[in-house]
């Protein structure tokens, strides 16, 4: 078996069992790190003898992901195999190199009720799956645009207690800003 | 043979940082630790709930990664008024001064901090909403107050009165002095000869050149208009006063500037030290060559600003001459990585994670006190008036303890030319500050004034055919440096008569040469890689540049 088409199966919290290409996998680099060693065609492991011998074992490598449930890691998924064949060049701090445009799939992809919006986001975290990670972030920032304080508190449901004088300072705060 | 007298006066580790004030936040918010008794009470975590909404499902790290997607001030302006969490959150300086950074313009008038300053709002206008009862605890947002609280002058306290004292005893001597082992030696009179006898190569403090006595008040009366150089802002010298006086920054904005109007006035005020006058960069920007690096700079910075760890450009020498402040300085020798830092192995790639203020807070600073008692660091501190010389390859960094004006010159003086040469032949991608347009004209001027060997001139031509030199970015930004810097330096030198010290350091180089290969680890590197490439080029296959064997 080579490393191309071997399978990773990922558990969710919920017991789903996810069976992908380890290719699709590897988007993220948790997992990548996680699979480093495992796999014949790695040529900086060859030493390894007892690794390649696991290779011969043909049981798919299973994978717990006890912080994601099923229907957050299915889209995660969906997007892994979107973009399994493009590669996104990170430093070594994790931070992207080049800045890829956000494609019309994407905004689609990204087109989900917030619960779930956030649950890609931490997903994506815990994966470390940073081009996913960025254009998640991005929506919620995208959410708050152009938007007044009331409009916000309604959109990410959201209660205050600021006093009266509070409240009256803020109107002052945000007046003068406006007014510039 | 001079003497350096050693006085022990105390135990080097005497000198440790003091112990960390805890400041309070303007907001209320408190650090992480307190969040166990936060989550012992219901009540406070249905408040929390409450006041952030959906954005409680998220960690702090990720919060902060999305208000830095927000590129419209009023935008964040208004997150923070939907609730009082909300406003701590949107209160972070870091996330408007990112917010300037990415895209600066003119600033007429600084109000005290970034989100006043971006705003528009005077600080009288400004809301102060607090967090109180453990309401929020994150030290993703107290971190960066406590680090901007940090006071240097408190927390460096033993080390600056045993500088005090050190500086002290060295006006009443005649002697080199240095009072402990693993701090930088004050010596008196540097004369050119005794540099470059015995000094070149170790840090070393020298006083007063009748260097002017310059402060921040001063050059702002002189030149208020004027626009110095601040990293990625350009403001004039009034603005960025108000910025020195107040800011809330964990590294605040340093200025840095070569090439304003005031500088160019400011360089005819001061002589360079006497030792530092055998400079044999002076090549580039002489007899009708111009393409110098940017050399000389003035510095000015708050209390608390500073550079992190590095090594100068180009393999250049430097010196440093506090006209007000004192300076904290922390050097290494070029093999001695400094804590907090990681580098690969060709040092393509210096990450110094952290600033100033959490290297110290980390205990960074007290490892290299560590180290200083193994003698492989050596720290000091600058009082206005002293001059410190950072020699070629060595890792630095400083701290202004005070609000600080200082001069410096990066130089290379005679006995550093093989190292200098060293590192334009084998580490060209690290080549910095050398323009192709300028380096273009250069060569062209060369070629038209001198006689230049066939392999040299060669080498010239196909520079000034290629691409590469139509292009006058800083050489540093470009990915295929190709600028023929050692081919010129070494036509320069001789032009100007200095031949026999370029023998002479080609003869140092090929030992220095001989001796890396030999301290190369094992396994393939990419030098090797390199070396059969080449190799191979001279058995037939060429890549077009190699016409350095072909004589």
């Amino acid at each position: 078996m080579t490393q191309s088409d071997m399978k990773v199966v990922l558990i969710s919290s919920d017991d789903e069992r996810f069976v992908v290409d380890r290719k699709v996998a590897e988007k993220s680099l948790m997992i990548k790190n996680m699979l480093k060693h495992v796999g014949n065609n790695n040529n900086d492991d060859d030493s390894d003898e007892e690794e390649d011998d696991d290779d011969q074992n043909s049981e798919p490598y299973e994978i717990p992901i006890s912080s994601v449930r099923g229907s957050v890691m299915k889209h995660v998924l969906d997007w892994c195999e979107h973009y399994k064949n493009v590669d996104f060049p990170t430093n070594d701090d994790g931070d992207l190199i080049a800045e890829h445009p956000v494609s019309d799939w994407d905004k689609e992809f990204l087109t989900v009720d917030q619960e779930m919006l956030y649950g890609i986001i931490l997903a994506a975290n815990y994966f470390n799956i940073k081009p996913l990670l960025d254009r998640a972030c991005q929506q919620v920032a995208n959410m708050i645009k152009g938007k007044s304080p009331e409009e916000i508190r309604k959109t990410f449901n959201i209660s205050n207690d600021f006093t009266a004088e509070e409240e009256a300072a803020i109107r002052r705060e945000n007046e003068w800003a406006e007014d510039r | 043979m001079t003497q350096v007298k050693r006085r022990k006066v105390g135990k080097a580790s005497a000198v440790t940082t003091s112990r960390f004030t805890m400041y309070s936040h303007p907001l209320g918010v408190r650090p992480l630790g307190n969040s166990l008794a936060a989550s012992l009470d219901p009540s406070i975590q249905k408040k929390r709930i409450e006041l952030m909404g959906l954005w409680h499902l998220l960690p702090d790290e990720i919060i902060m990664n999305i208000l830095g997607m927000v590129e419209d001030p009023l935008d964040l302006m208004r997150l923070g008024h939907a609730s009082r969490i909300l406003y701590a959150y949107t209160y972070t300086e870091e996330l408007w001064r990112n917010m300037y950074s990415r895209n600066p313009w003119e600033l007429q008038e600084w109000k005290g901090s970034w989100r006043k300053t971006i705003l528009g709002i005077d600080a009288e206008e400004e809301v102060t909403i607090l967090c109180g009862q453990n309401l929020v605890c994150s030290d993703v947002l107290y971190r960066p107050f406590q680090c901007s609280q940090v006071s240097y002058a408190e927390i460096f306290q033993s080390l600056i009165a045993e500088q005090t004292q050190d500086r002290e005893l060295f006006r009443l001597t005649d002697e080199h002095v240095s009072i402990q082992k693993g701090r930088i030696t004050r010596v008196k009179d540097m004369s050119p000869t005794l540099f470059a006898a015995e000094f070149h190569d170790t840090p070393f403090i020298c006083p007063s050149f009748d260097w002017p006595n310059w402060d921040l008040d001063y050059l702002k009366n002189r030149f208020p208009d004027v626009k110095f150089r601040q990293e990625s802002a350009k403001w004039p010298l009034a603005v960025y006063a108000q910025y020195c006086r107040k800011n809330a920054d964990e590294s605040p904005l340093y200025l840095f500037d070569c090439s304003s109007e005031a500088m160019k006035v400011l360089r005819k005020e001061y002589a360079v030290p006497r030792f530092s006058q055998d400079d044999l960069f002076e090549v580039f920007n002489k007899q009708g060559i111009e393409c110098r690096p940017d050399y000389a700079w003035i510095i000015i910075g708050p209390a608390g600003s500073g550079s992190t760890f590095h090594k100068d450009p180009n393999h250049t020498s430097a010196w440093n001459a506090a006209l007000t402040g004192r300076k904290l300085w922390h050097m290494l020798p070029h093999d001695v990585v400094p804590p907090g830092v990681s580098t690969d192995r060709e040092e393509n790639e210096v990450t110094s994670p952290i600033g100033l203020a959490e290297w110290v807070v980390g205990g960074f600073f007290n490892d290299c006190v560590k180290l200083c008692e193994k003698g492989l660091c050596q720290i000091g501190i600058t009082f206005p008036g002293e001059c410190m010389y950072v020699p070629a390859g060595w890792w630095h960094s400083v701290i202004n303890l005070d609000d600080s004006v200082a001069l410096t010159q990066n130089f290379v003086p005679t006995p550093k030319l093989a190292h200098a040469l060293n590192f334009l032949k084998n580490k060209p991608q690290q080549v910095s500050g050398f323009h192709g347009a300028d380096v273009r004209k250069s060569v062209r001027h060369l070629l038209d004034t001198r006689e230049i060997a066939e392999n040299k001139r060669r080498t010239f031509e196909n520079f000034l055919e290629s691409k590469t030199s139509d292009n006058n970015e800083d050489c540093g930004v470009l990915t295929d440096f190709s600028l023929p810097v050692l081919e010129l330096f070494e036509e320069l030198l001789i032009a100007n008569g200095l031949e026999a010290a370029l023998t002479k350091a080609q003869l140092e180089l090929a030992v220095l040469e001989k001796e890396s290969r030999k301290n190369e680890p094992k396994e393939v590197k990419r030098n090797e890689v390199w070396d059969s490439l080449v190799e191979g080029a001279s058995t037939g296959f060429s890549f077009g540049f190699g016409d350095e064997e072909e004589d």
